[in-house]
């Protein structure tokens, strides 16, 4: 019997992949975004090959311009005397690993609340949009500084992680719940609760697949978010400083050691622009994602 | 108007239990960290390599025992948080020991409030009209490029927008200041005039280009393009109305309705990251303040600032709620 | 009624319709169609949905915007004792010079043409500028419409509503006077009255019909409602797939009916006192993006002869005043 449910929902995963192959033939925008994507998560996951050497300090002469001698000075050295390419690449596969984390926490807790509340409704529906809505009304990055402040010594990926998730996961729980109430209004959820379906059973069947397109739209923008958000941090300071990710390369480069006063522009220069093409990648696929499930926005073009 | 009148008391009683439940939930979260904010606020002075007397240090520390409402039971210390949030009294800094917070923040405000009213004002109508205007001449190449740079500077934070600016600006072709003076406003003469427009010129500018620029731009664009094919922008077409006239009475007016409702959505994320940008360009405001306090690790002034970003962004939110039934005649008349 | 007059308004051989998007093709809504439309008089235009009725009207008054697109053809105007084409004038000249003054138009969707933050009066001053220039003065400008609408039996209170606190019926009655304060020698109603229950439905269509009269201007009345032709119009012209299939006086319409089309409608339409259900046509109106060959209506048609697949009939002038497009009529073209 569990065999048999296993197969069943291991062979909806293709399904989930279908849209996103047909979206590579349609779409100029999630073209676009992938195609700036891609280098980007090949540059990250290089990283893998890491010489052990890389975090060693002044292993390289200092502020070295980038030179093609080797893969190690390709983009020069810090003034910390680390290879800023091997620096750079972890950087992108730090962000990245935090972004997801969150992502995955965040964005689901939101779907879980966002579903319950809106299916549910009533008290339980009230209390819980109440809550996310208080939420809401804290700005986020102060809230962000206020914790991670407290939390300096012990920040790690995963409390980072779980640190910028409570400040964004009420967005998708709202956007979801909205879904969720307008999908209940329509006929065939009464029809499926009166043909004695279970709840959980009416959910997945009936509400999900509805769901799975602004899932996936949370999830990208909640990536954006917690990039945005590492960054924010690391300008302040605040972010896990001794490792690298994009925000904390900003912050040694720039405010730590004045790279710009002293021209060491190749130290600043990568990962500003590598979070600036993300973010533009993201977004592109974001809304692609949505012009496909949003049939009237695809006119506005 | 009584209507509105009973609109307006429930608006107010929602933004005060907005207020108390979101200063509610700051509280919890505090104090679910498993950290002591006292010993770690003092671990973080002594380590900064300054000397206190101990007996000050002694006081300091019952001080702060006293703010963070550790002392006493744990009733007594949710009601006294409560009370110095509301009563905005978060004791004395500690970066600037024994100045208190209110008044380090009264000298920081001034520079952050006039940024953002300034940048934010000028965002909004700046993008609206470009949005209304590339609306109109939709598939000409001006509206098409605006389009393809709106897509590049939405999604970004305007800190991180500021980072590509400092880089332009400041390295490549210096004319602003990459930090900022400290300008201190003791008369008004023309140098802290100019001072005063030369910090605040980078900040601005990323606020407002991004801004104005991204989000504006991109709904307004939207909303006018659905305006424009609504029925009653098409009787207006048939009456022989012309369109100077259908611009402004037409698609103006009723973009202003949601793109206010907007505005105070988005308060919250305005705020937030103007703070940052601010601290990014050393800005004379609540952002430089923010930093400093966090590299000293003075948490009474951080949790300060938070609440009063908390107050900022619900004061502002209802401030809109109230402007929008002036606006909108639906909601005004029932 | 009098049909020795030149018409008000000449439509001679209109060809238009809708650019299916991606140029795969082109929706002809309205083909060849020619009629006319005398002073002082009410026509009905009527027809199933998708018959082309609304598109005619609209193309009518001018108001051509993509994707619908005017192909071939004129439409001439009667204005102050000249001639004015509307087909070759740009979309300026036709507001300066047509738009309101001479034809008008009364929109389908009442519900929503309002301005949502505009006053009512608003949107008659609005009209009044446009119209008459700047020197009229807001005030003098609120009287002459309030006893304007007194006249049509509007109260006054209503110039200072906004949309959403009127009623539908009221709304309707809003757009009616709307449509009729510059005095135009014809008026385009188009479906005025779907969306209103059946009793304001009637009370709406009085109401204009009787301010009409007493302008002494025309009416084109678009309906899929017979019933409603049978109460209100003087003459009828019935559409099938874009062509004009009947023209005449309605009474005769009603009590012979000539085109095998009015004939089936005619027969579909239940009666008082029916014991069971009416049989309504076979078959589906065709496909206008391509139609099919010859008569467009002899897939369906009872009497369907072999030239009617192969030759479009063109309307015949059976008695004067009573044209007619088929086939079984040729030949019996009135001698005058």
């Amino acid at each position: 019997m569990r065999v048999v449910r296993i197969y069943r929902r291991a062979i909806r995963w293709p399904l989930l992949l279908k849209p996103v192959f047909s979206m590579t033939k349609e779409s100029v925008k999630f073209k676009a975004g992938v195609v700036m994507l891609v280098p980007i998560l090949i540059l990250g996951l290089l990283s893998i090959f890491s010489p052990v050497y890389y975090k060693s300090w002044y292993f390289f002469p200092k502020d070295l311009q980038p030179s093609l001698s080797s893969v190690d000075l390709f983009l020069g050295t810090t003034s910390n005397g680390r290879s800023v390419f091997w620096a750079t690449s972890n950087a992108i596969l730090n962000s990245l690993v935090i972004a997801i984390l969150t992502t995955l926490i965040a964005s689901h807790l939101g779907l879980f609340i966002g579903i319950i509340a809106g299916y549910r409704g009533g008290l339980i529906d009230r209390t819980l949009m109440f809550i996310t809505d208080s939420f809401v009304v804290i700005p986020s990055l102060p809230l962000l500084i206020i914790l991670s402040m407290l939390l300096k010594e012990y920040l790690t990926l995963p409390l980072l992680s779980i640190l910028i998730s409570i400040t964004s996961w009420p967005w998708p729980a709202r956007q979801v719940r909205a879904i969720v109430v307008s999908l209940r209004e329509r006929e065939y959820i009464p029809i499926a609760m009166l043909s004695g379906l279970s709840h959980a059973k009416i959910v997945f069947k009936e509400i999900m697949p509805h769901l799975i397109g602004w899932h996936l739209i949370n999830a990208t923008n909640t990536v954006l978010y917690a990039i945005g958000s590492e960054v924010g941090l690391s300008i302040l300071g605040l972010s896990i400083l001794s490792e690298d990710t994009l925000g904390t390369m900003i912050y040694w480069s720039i405010l730590g050691y004045g790279a710009l006063f002293r021209g060491i522009w190749w130290w600043a220069a990568p990962p500003i622009i590598i979070t600036i093409i993300i973010f533009t990648a993201l977004y592109l696929i974001s809304t692609s994602i949505a012009e496909k499930i949003e049939p009237k926005l695809r006119w506005i073009r | 108007m009584t209507s509105f009148l009973r609109y307006l008391v429930i608006r107010v009683f929602y933004f005060f239990l907005t207020i108390f439940t979101a200063f509610s939930i700051t509280y919890l979260l505090l104090r679910l960290m498993p950290v002591n904010a006292v010993e770690n606020a003092i671990a973080q002075i002594t380590a900064q390599g300054q000397v206190y007397d101990p007996q000050a240090l002694i006081t300091l520390r019952r001080q702060l025992y006293e703010l963070f409402g550790l002392t006493g039971s744990p009733t007594d210390q949710y009601l006294r948080f409560l009370r110095s949030v509301f009563s905005l009294d978060f004791g004395p800094s500690i970066m600037a020991f024994p100045t208190p917070v209110m008044e380090l923040i009264h000298r920081a405000l001034p520079w952050t409030i006039g940024l953002l009213l300034f940048s934010v004002i000028i965002s909004w109508v700046v993008g609206n009209i470009l949005g209304i205007l590339s609306a109109i001449r939709e598939g000409s190449w001006v509206s098409r490029i605006l389009q393809g740079v709106a897509v590049t500077l939405h999604p970004l934070p305007y800190y991180v927008f500021a980072l590509a600016l400092i880089f332009l600006f400041a390295y490549l072709i210096p004319l602003f200041p990459l930090t900022g003076s400290s300008v201190y406003i003791e008369r008004i003469s023309i140098d802290v005039i100019i001072g005063i427009i030369r910090n605040a010129t980078l900040p601005a500018l990323s606020i407002i280009i991004v801004s104005a620029l991204g989000w504006w731009f991109l709904s307004s664009r939207t909303l006018t393009i659905r305006i424009l094919g609504e029925d009653y922008v098409e009787y207006a077409i048939l009456r022989g109305i012309p369109w100077r006239r259908i611009y402004r009475d037409y698609i103006s007016r009723n973009i202003m309705m949601p793109q206010i409702t907007a505005l105070g959505l988005a308060l919250g994320t305005v705020f937030s990251g103007a703070v940052i940008t601010e601290a990014l360009f050393a800005y004379p405001g609540l952002g430089i303040l923010l930093f400093r306090a966090v590299s000293t690790g003075d948490f009474s002034t951080a949790l300060g600032i938070v609440s009063l970003s908390i107050y900022g962004v619900a004061i502002g939110t209802l401030i809109l709620d109230i402007i929008y039934p002036l606006i909108d005649p639906r909601v005004r008349h029932r | 009624m009098s049909t020795k007059e030149e018409p008000l308004v000449m439509v001679r051989n209109i060809i238009g319709g809708y650019v299916v998007s991606g140029s795969r093709g082109f929706l002809e809504a309205v083909s060849r169609v020619t009629l006319d439309i005398h002073s002082n008089e009410i026509i009905g235009i009527a027809g199933e949905s998708g018959c082309g009725k609304s598109t005619l009207v609209k193309i009518m008054y001018g108001f051509i915007r993509k994707p619908l697109v005017l192909t071939s053809g004129k439409i001439y105007v009667k204005k102050d004792g000249d001639l004015l084409e509307i087909a070759s004038m740009d979309e300026d000249e036709r507001r300066k010079k047509i738009w309101w003054r001479v034809l008008s138009y009364i929109p389908q969707n009442s519900m929503s043409v309002l301005n949502p933050v505009k006053r009512i009066k608003d949107h008659f001053i609005e009209i009044l500028k446009a119209q008459g220039g700047n020197y009229i003065t807001n005030k003098d400008a609120i009287e002459a419409i309030a006893s304007y609408m007194e006249e049509i039996g509007l109260p006054r209170e209503v110039l200072y509503a906004y949309p959403h606190q009127l009623s539908g019926g009221m709304r309707q009655r809003v757009v009616t006077s709307m449509a009729l304060i510059m005095r135009p020698r014809v008026v385009l109603a188009d479906e005025p009255t779907t969306g209103l229950d059946v009793v304001v439905q009637r009370g709406i269509i009085q109401n204009i019909v009787e301010s009409i009269r007493r302008l002494g201007s025309s009416l084109v009345l678009v309906s899929h409602d017979i019933g409603l032709h049978a109460m209100m119009t003087d003459r009828m012209a019935i559409m099938y797939a874009g062509k004009i299939v009947e023209v005449g006086r309605t009474i005769d319409i009603l009590r012979k009916p000539l085109h095998p089309y009015t004939q089936a409608l005619l027969e579909s339409l239940p009666r008082l006192g029916d014991k069971k259900p009416r049989e309504g046509l076979r078959g589906m109106p065709p496909n206008l993006l391509s139609p099919p060959p010859g008569c467009r209506f002899h897939p369906r048609c009872p009497f369907a002869m072999d030239i009617c697949k192969k030759v479009e009939p063109g309307l015949v002038e059976t008695e004067p005043g009573r044209l007619v497009s088929c086939h079984i009529y040729r030949g019996e073209e009135h001698r005058r």
